[in-house]
């Protein structure tokens, strides 16, 4: 009697938490749902009325948007620019990141416990403080309205060197670095043909998190960037707010949807190894 | 079975990663992303042939906020047909970061897209003609002859305090005038004509007056206006001195304070739509019924009105359904200087430009003609009138150079200064809350001129 | 001795190692914040009249003292302080149901009685919109929202209601700020609290089924006083994150200057206007990047302290452990 409506109560927890899930769902997608519909729609209907069911002025806002943008700058060109930093900023960032990592894990040279220390410390430090500086400096250096600045930092990231610190105490035993120097190995080769090989899944994880960053990162680049040629795609969502494109709402919708559409992708094949690594960085620290 | 793919996918992607990393390590650094950029561009290049030859310093680039100039520019390479593949319009799209992107742009002469030209805007223009980044005209081959049938005031505005050299050129003048709907002023408001229309609304307080017979006839249907701050250039034309004078003082004018009480009497009475300036819903208005008129320029009345109406000829959308008069009084609104800047690669066809666009009477009468813009030439434009050429089918048949004839002399521009773009924003924060009641008027004030201090330490509030 | 030798030549590669790092740390990151602390303490603007640059000149502690106390010499009641209050509010509102809504899905998805179908697929759809540019979320909710005739406003004429300016309301404004964040995060949150209670032993979970603890009780007693650690580091990341909010309020009202009367402008939106608006002040903006510095030093060290503890813990128990292992080697 009593497992019997334990049971039941056991059925019923299910159903409701579900149903609170499938909710919360909902609520992640709906937003993108009504952007998806409306980039179908005409801007007249947009304006008009709420509606829920697909139209089929896509093709319409489409050619539209891409009218607008060929105007300046088309629109191929940003995303072109978000992918030229980003990937150059990830493998940059990833890379040199692992080699700090290696340089603090592996040596025990004088200071390292401070060095150590020290990149600790200025882990939390957002980059927003040191911003104006930051730009007078690349200005007084002529490195503005360059790519210079929005990549070459990404080196000093001490986030990543703790992720990779973490995980290099678990997954490169030093036995393995030792018997590379038996070998004869030299210690960059060591570190770029032993090291990095068995830091691939760590070093998957950081590439992932630093591309999005990159991507979706909206504040530096917009201090730095002056020829629209050289914007970013979140720099072309802020334009998208402007005047230009005001007076069609349909075409604002595709824009977004394009905007989104690469994130997105990358977001369906990888989610498993995103989720994954985000808990990974939650529970190692 | 699809793990594995996916891990293939991943490890090729860290091995790229790496290789790249690699590479960019060894090689310069710097010079990786420009190459990079190449590399990844080929197609496009050549699809877009303006950007080919970006290194070549010929280009002449000319910096704007919307299409306007770049429909203008059409007439000067009529003329000069050899510019045409030299000008390279730049259109920032939006206002707001208009000015952050020029100053940007200014700082750094080096740069390859380093505007030669740059389209100003009324509010914001003298922050750049008081200052070196500008070039005098006397540099690019014009002389104050070429001036003569301009409108002072356009000269005016753009004359460097310190030494009095004019800096920019205007083609266009722009008194302003209230727009209104013909067949919604004579259903609720039994007006037929524009002077009977004028005779409405010729003090703020009949206007007010009018706009509340209006809800009522309508029954809430119509409002006088779109948004509560579509007053806002007539007030401002109307100051008696600018926001902050030649000794670096701000002031609080009167007709600010007047601005502050209308706006909030719109709101309260619910005299308005509501919607905000520029926004989507504002520029719906002249497409539906709900709104009776709009204050605006000459510019606007083609630039806004006209191309939201919903219609491109009589008998579509509201095409032919406005006229307009002068309203509670007249006033001055935007007009778009071009400056040549103090590194302009080519001060000759700077010249050219300005000369063409600015001066040319023939050219301009031509230009009015065509797009119906109020160019900055009364040659011209008196002998478009003589000509009966303002007959305008948008306006239902009425002659809107003749209309604007008279409110064109009158343009005073004394009230203007280098910080009204910014204070005029800083003011229209507070407006609003004094609008929706958040504030009174004192407070409201009060935090209008601490804002100002605030945006301005160096000049003296009191 | 030949050994000995051996590895200090090694550990010399160490510098080698660390080089690049140091290197691009002090150029991009070090001297630019030497340089702001330096124009913190200068006069430094755009004479706006004649568009020219005036300084940097030198003048001691002005900055501080007009981003630290009022004209009225009141303490904290300046522009800075009160986009330090707004990023606050509006972190706050949204960290606080993202904490706990994250918390309950944690201990939904980690029930072992009443185990839930799908996690996967929840879980990835709730963490969407974490990854997603937040450009284009702010400027999707912007749209979203709009007065008097976007698809929400859209909805609420529909059902007879009056049309919402939610952006001319503080409260609503901070409110869809708020939500954004928190609708963002939440997903992410919930993923760390799950790896948390799965890293929680099991043994203890079946001790305390065994001696008869309800559900609710092994969670109120046992989950949560565990989770603590990694809760307060959410927490303090969440905050520090917090404090750079720019993207979202940037994009979210029609000016971009924090709408309405500055309620929604967050402490790095107005480092921005301060720097390239207006006056362009340099100096004062260098000085409330200051504040901003002191501010997240303070959250770090909190954090920093939270970690150590840890670290110290685990080196005090490897020192013990590897005590023992000689002592019974011996």
């Amino acid at each position: 009697m009593n497992t019997e409506s334990m049971t039941i109560n056991i059925r019923i927890a299910q159903f409701l938490r579900g149903l609170v899930c499938v909710f919360l769902c909902i609520l992640s997608l709906f937003p993108f749902y009504v952007m998806l519909v409306n980039a179908t729609r005409s801007s007249v209907d947009i304006q008009q009325s709420f509606s829920l069911m697909f139209s089929n002025h896509i093709g319409d806002n489409y050619k539209n948007l891409i009218k607008q943008c060929n105007e300046t700058v088309p629109l191929w060109r940003y995303m072109a620019n978000s992918l030229i930093i980003a990937v150059f900023s990830t493998s940059l960032g990833v890379y040199f990141s692992t080699l700090t990592a290696y340089g603090v894990s592996i040596y025990k040279f004088k200071g390292v416990k401070f060095v150590w220390a020290f990149i600790l410390a200025i882990m939390m430090i957002p980059a927003q403080v040191s911003s104006i500086g930051f730009f007078r400096f690349v200005y007084q250096t002529n490195m503005g309205n360059s790519y210079i600045p929005l990549i070459i930092p990404a080196i000093a990231a001490p986030a990543t060197i703790f992720f990779m610190k973490q995980y290099m105490q678990s997954a490169l035993p030093k036995e393995i670095i030792d018997a590379a120097r038996i070998d004869g190995s030299g210690e960059f080769r060591t570190f770029n043909e032993i090291a990095v090989p068995l830091m691939k899944p760590a070093i998957a994880t950081q590439c992932i998190f630093c591309f999005i960053g990159s991507w979706n990162n909206l504040y530096t680049p917009s201090m730095i960037l002056t020829s629209q040629a050289k914007y970013t795609l979140p720099m072309f969502v802020q334009i998208m707010r402007g005047e230009r494109f005001r007076t069609d709402f349909g075409i604002i919708y595709v824009g977004l949807v394009i905007t989104i559409a690469p994130i997105f992708i990358v977001y369906c094949i990888l989610s498993k190894y995103i989720i994954a690594g985000v808990a990974l960085g939650g529970v190692k620290e | 079975m699809k793990k594995k793919i996916l891990s293939v996918i991943l490890a090729t992607a860290v091995a790229c990663g790496t290789l790249v990393g690699c590479g960019g390590s060894s090689a310069a650094a710097p010079a990786a992303p420009a190459t990079e950029e190449k590399a990844d561009a080929p197609a496009a290049d050549a699809a877009e042939p303006a950007e080919v030859s970006d290194n070549t310093g010929e280009k002449f680039y000319i910096y704007s906020w919307n299409t306007e100039l770049q429909d203008r520019l059409e007439y000067v390479f009529e003329v000069y047909p050899e510019l045409k593949d030299q000008v390279v319009y730049v259109n920032v799209g939006d206002d707001k970061v208009y000015q952050e992107k020029i100053d940007g742009l200014l700082q750094a002469p080096d740069t390859e897209e380093y505007p030669d030209m740059i389209a100003f805007e009324a509010a914001y223009i003298m922050k750049y003609t008081n200052s070196d980044y500008t070039l005098p005209i006397t540099d690019l081959g014009l002389s104050e002859a070429d001036l003569s049938n301009m409108y002072p005031y356009t000269i005016d505005i753009a004359k460097d305090k310190r030494n009095g050299s004019i800096k920019g050129l205007s083609w266009q003048s722009c008194p302003g005038a209230f727009m209104y709907r013909t067949d919604l002023a004579e259903k609720y408001l039994g007006v037929k004509s524009p002077e009977e229309m004028q005779a409405k609304i010729d003090t703020w307080d009949k206007f007010i007056d009018t706009a509340k017979e209006l809800k009522k006839a309508s029954n809430d249907a119509t409002r006088i206006l779109s948004s509560n701050g579509d007053v806002s250039n007539v007030f401002y034309s109307n100051k008696t001195q600018p926001w902050v004078d030649d000794n670096a003082t701000f002031h609080m004018d009167d007709a600010m304070v007047e601005y502050m009480e209308i706006s909030k009497t719109l709101e309260a009475e619910d005299l308005t739509q509501k919607t905000t300036t520029w926004t989507d819903a504002w520029n719906a208005g002249p497409s539906t019924d709900e709104v009776l008129g709009y204050f605006g320029c000459t510019w606007f009345l083609h630039w806004t009105i006209k191309s939201n109406c919903g219609g491109e000829k009589v008998g579509e959308g509201t095409y032919g359904l406005w006229n307009m008069c002068q309203g509670p009084a007249p006033y001055y609104w935007g007009g778009t200087w071009l400056g040549a800047t103090k590194d302009c690669s080519s001060k000759e066809v700077a010249g050219k430009i300005m000369k063409a666009l600015c001066t040319d009477t023939d050219l301009m009468k031509k230009m009015s003609e065509e797009t119906l813009d109020y160019v900055n030439n009364k040659a011209a434009m008196q002998a478009l009138s003589d000509e009966g050429k303002g007959s305008y089918e948008f306006l239902g048949g009425q002659d809107f150079i003749s209309a604007f004839l008279p409110l064109a002399e009158k343009v005073d521009v004394s009230w203007m200064s280098a910080y009204d773009q910014k204070v005029n924003d800083l003011l229209g924060t507070q407006i609003e809350q004094y609008q929706l009641g958040a504030k009174d008027l004192d407070t409201a004030i009060a935090d209008f001129k601490a804002s100002v201090k605030e945006q301005y330490p160096n000049i003296t509030v009191e | 001795m030949n050994k000995k030798h051996k590895t200090v030549e090694y550990d010399r590669y160490g510098y080698l190692f660390i080089a690049p790092f140091f290197i691009v740390f002090g150029i991009f990151q070090l001297w630019p914040f030497i340089y702001t602390i330096g124009l913190a303490f200068c006069e430094s603007y755009t004479d706006t009249m004649f568009n020219v640059e005036v300084g940097p000149y030198f003048n001691g502690l002005a900055n501080f003292k007009t981003v630290i106390f009022s004209d009225a010499g009141k303490l904290f009641d300046t522009y800075t302080f009160d986009a330090l209050w707004n990023t606050f509010v509006m972190w706050f509102a949204g960290f606080v149901p993202q904490i706990l809504l994250a918390l309950l899905l944690a201990a939904w998805f980690t029930d072992t009685r009443v185990k839930l179908r799908g996690q996967g697929a929840y879980k990835m759809l709730v963490f969407m919109p974490n990854i997603i540019t937040a450009a284009t979320i702010s400027v999707l909710f912007y749209k979203l929202f709009d007065f008097p005739a976007g698809p929400v406003n859209q909805l609420l004429t529909g059902a007879g209601m009056d049309s919402v300016r939610f952006f001319s309301n503080t409260f609503s404004c901070r409110g869809l700020i708020a939500f954004i964040n928190f609708w963002m995060w939440y997903g992410n949150t919930m993923i760390i609290l799950t790896a948390g209670i799965l890293g929680i032993n099991p043994s203890l979970f079946e001790a305390a089924r065994v001696d008869g603890a309800s559900s609710k009780h092994i969670f109120f007693n046992i989950t949560l006083p565990l989770l603590k650690p990694i809760m307060l580091f959410t927490l303090v990341n969440s905050a520090i994150g917090g404090m750079q909010m720019y993207d979202i309020p940037k994009l979210l009202t029609a000016s971009g200057y924090g709408d309405p009367d500055f309620t929604t402008r967050t402490i790095t939106m107005y480092i921005r206007d301060l720097a390239f608006t207006g006056s362009k002040q340099l100096g004062k903006s260098s000085a409330v990047s200051l504040v901003l510095f002191v501010v997240t030093l303070i959250m770090s060290l909190i954090l920093f302290y939270i970690m150590r503890d840890k670290d110290e813990i685990a080196e005090q128990k490897a020192i013990k452990a590897r005590k023992k292992l000689e002592r019974s080697k011996n």
